[in-house]
């Protein structure tokens, strides 16, 4: 049934409103228990800054991803300041890692490489989502390179998400959905994921797969 | 049964057995070890299980399947260390190319790493009479720096069986003598299955001789199929014709450019051609390129390098020319040539064309094969390295517990369930840790500051080598941001190891 649910979701997203009656259209009910997750097929951008959560997000997009069948990416600027992904937590959250591809791009290749390595997976149509790691690096210029992405995901049927700094605004009017992922503390130990809608091109509300509560690493108490 | 005794016309066979070659590869690479009780281990790790030991590491109790940190306990002067795949197939394809050399015919045992076999036939006008050629074959092997055997008989496994028991070059004189020889070869040498060794030496049978005057059926009934089996390969009853392993000459191609220059079309350019008749020297050969190797020869200019090399490889064996000259194009777009370009050798490794089945009704959904082109280009464009998966590993320290693996696919991913009630949060690791400020309190000093310190729990290893004692806290700071540091007991200084976000 939640199968249904999420192709009727993500069909909807994709008709929009007006083909179905002239009005508003509203989001489909969702079973409380089973999150709606993001559509496919569009640019994600998951903003935050110090108190957010954008790499546990990004992890819980591409499990979604991972659970429909599909292999998964995460592209990222070779580390800086920010730090890399750790793979064991990744696993830990339940991503197979076997299907999880790593691209490093050298941090000599301008900002305009991790774009150019995005569109080349993207047009392999070989993977269900991309986690694109901006954290800490500077977007390309100009939005020709959005545009390419988003007519490839479209065509693709891939969800790419990228990772961005709560400074500065969206990448660029071509992202369908803007997060912002913050966390809380509930107690220790454990936390609350809440993700603010900063911007929605998708007709109804998005909401970040997995679950709403989560504990700290190996080793908090 | 008895051994062959008699063969038609005498054909000739020769046996090169190099006994051990794991454990021969890594008293090559450490001559320091001369004297010391060796052994293979699978990693080089203190936990790692011993795969194979020298006589004097078995003399003192050392034995396959121990860990190394027991055998260590065991034997205090045993030495170990890994062979990779990689260096065990380089070895074996240097072996092959020196034997190579000797005689056009060589079959390496494809159950039985480190035995070939040789077609000894037609040489007589290159090397002379049959012992002098053996001891040509020897001479590749101790140029090598390797121990073996070189037996020249009449049949394979017998021959082989004579082999396993001496060090040198022979030549049998007849195949009595062969039969004669094989049949007293204790089967322990032979790498028969200790069971069923066990067994016959119960029987009083330890010889190979012995052994093939058994029934083979009545070996098949009581000792079951594989001893059967074993004992049709060593009477040299299923004799296979040799299979002489494929020459692998590298085509290469020459292109000269005048002027010289350093302007990536024009090197494109030159390279196009070339590749168009390397591709078809390639298909005249009924193969396809796996792997294509660019050399810059530079001008010479002051102190810099008078050559470049580059490598790129398609997703799998192909023909077609432009995804390879796309491959060529990202690597030469990101590459800085230090001065311009005299000449470009292109050299191809070539492979058989992948026979796959064409599909009827459409592919998968999501193409593994369209993973591979597009890994193909990233590494094409950012270096083999820049494309990776990641392997968790059983380390203590944090930044052990994986490691990253080049790769040039991706696999369907696996259903693992369904999610947990509460899934854990992720962590970004700094690689190295960054240092921090200790306040005069003795606690870290952050900017903005912390506003909480949880922990410790405490993590240390790496006692075998270097060790590391560090307590894990998890900070938070005043904007919300939550680290994960660590103090490390030796250099008493603070470290921010991850972000947790």
């Amino acid at each position: 049934m939640a199968a249904r649910v999420l192709e009727l979701h993500h069909w909807a997203t994709r008709v929009g409103p007006g083909l179905l009656g002239g009005g508003v259209f509203r989001a489909p009910e969702l079973p409380s228990g089973r999150p709606a997750g993001l559509p496919r097929g569009r640019l994600l951008e998951l903003a935050g800054g110090a108190d957010a959560s954008r790499t546990t997000a990004a992890a819980q997009v591409l499990l979604e991803s991972q659970r429909e069948g599909d292999p998964v990416a995460w592209i990222a600027r070779a580390a800086g300041a920010e730090g890399a992904v750790y793979p064991p937590d990744l696993a830990a959250v339940g991503l197979d890692l076997e299907a999880l591809l790593f691209v490093e791009v050298p941090a000599s290749a301008g900002p305009a490489a991790t774009a150019k390595a995005t569109e080349v997976l993207l047009r392999t149509g070989a993977f269900g989502a991309l986690a694109v790691d901006l954290a800490g690096a500077a977007p390309p210029r100009g939005d020709a390179w959005l545009g390419r992405l988003a007519t490839l995901a479209r065509d693709k049927d891939c969800r790419c998400v990228f990772l961005t700094g709560e400074d500065g605004a969206s990448l660029g009017p071509l992202i369908a959905t803007r997060l912002r992922a913050r966390r809380r503390r509930l107690r220790p130990g454990r936390f609350a994921l809440h993700a603010e809608i900063l911007k929605d091109k998708t007709g109804c509300l998005p909401e970040l797969p997995g679950p709403t509560r989560y504990r700290g690493p190996e080793g908090m108490p | 049964m008895s051994l062959p005794t008699a063969d038609l016309g005498h054909h000739r066979v020769a046996c090169v057995d190099v006994p051990a070659l794991p454990l021969q590869l890594v008293a090559r690479a450490h001559p320091e070890w001369a004297d010391a009780p060796l052994a293979v281990v699978e990693e080089d790790h203190p936990q790692a299980r011993i795969l194979m030991v020298d006589a004097r590491a078995a003399e003192q109790r050392v034995r396959a399947g121990m860990r190394y940190a027991t055998g260590l306990q065991v034997s205090r002067h045993l030495r170990a260390a890994p062979v990779p795949r990689q260096t065990l197939e380089a070895a074996e394809r240097a072996l092959l190319v020196a034997l190579q050399a000797r005689t056009p015919r060589v079959e390496p045992d494809s159950a039985m790493p480190g035995v070939y076999w040789l077609d000894p036939s037609g040489l007589r006008g290159l090397f002379g009479p049959l012992h002098e050629w053996a001891l040509h074959v020897h001479g590749a092997l101790t140029t090598q720096g390797l121990v073996g055997a070189v037996v020249v008989g009449f049949a394979r496994l017998p021959s082989w069986a004579i082999a396993r028991g001496t060090r040198g070059a022979h030549v049998l004189a007849s195949p009595a003598e062969e039969a004669e020889r094989a049949g007293r070869a204790p089967l322990s040498r032979l790498d028969v299955d200790p069971e069923l060794r066990d067994a016959l030496h119960a029987l009083g049978v330890t010889r190979l001789g012995g052994f093939l005057r058994l029934p083979r059926g009545e070996v098949g009934l009581r000792f079951g199929p594989a001893a059967r089996a074993l004992h049709a390969r060593l009477a040299d009853a299923m004799r296979d014709p040799m299979q002489p392993a494929p020459f692998e000459e590298p085509l290469a191609i020459e292109a000269q450019l005048e002027p010289p220059t350093d302007d990536a079309h024009r090197l494109l350019f030159c390279v196009k051609g070339a590749l168009h008749a390397l591709m078809g020297e390639l298909r005249g050969r009924a193969l396809a390129l796996s792997a294509l190797t660019l050399r810059f020869d530079l001008e010479p200019r002051g102190e810099s390098p008078r050559a470049h090399e580059e490598r790129v490889e398609p997703a799998t064996a192909t023909r077609d020319e432009l995804a390879v000259l796309e491959l060529v194009r990202l690597r030469v777009a990101s590459v800085a040539l230090p001065a311009p370009v005299e000449q470009v050798t292109l050299t191809a490794e070539p492979a058989p064309l992948d026979g796959a089945q064409l599909t009827l009704f459409g592919g998968r959904r999501r193409d593994p094969t369209e993973a591979q082109r597009g890994i193909a280009r990233l590494r094409a464009a950012f270096g083999d390295e820049a494309v990776r998966r990641a392997r968790l590993a059983n380390g203590w320290l944090p930044e052990n517990r994986f490691r990253w693996e080049p790769t040039r696919e991706v696999d369907a991913p696996r259903p693992r369930g369904d999610a947990a009630d509460d899934a854990g949060l992720v962590r970004r690791l700094l690689s190295p840790p960054r240092a921090l400020d200790t306040g005069s309190d003795g606690r870290p000093r952050t900017r903005p500051p912390l506003t909480e310190l949880t922990g410790p729990y405490r993590l240390q290893g790496g006692w075998w080598a270097r060790e590391a004692a560090r307590d894990y806290f998890f900070g938070e700071r005043e904007d919300g941001a939550l680290l994960w540091l660590f103090r490390d007991r030796a250099a008493r200084r603070w470290f921010v190891h991850a972000i947790v976000d």
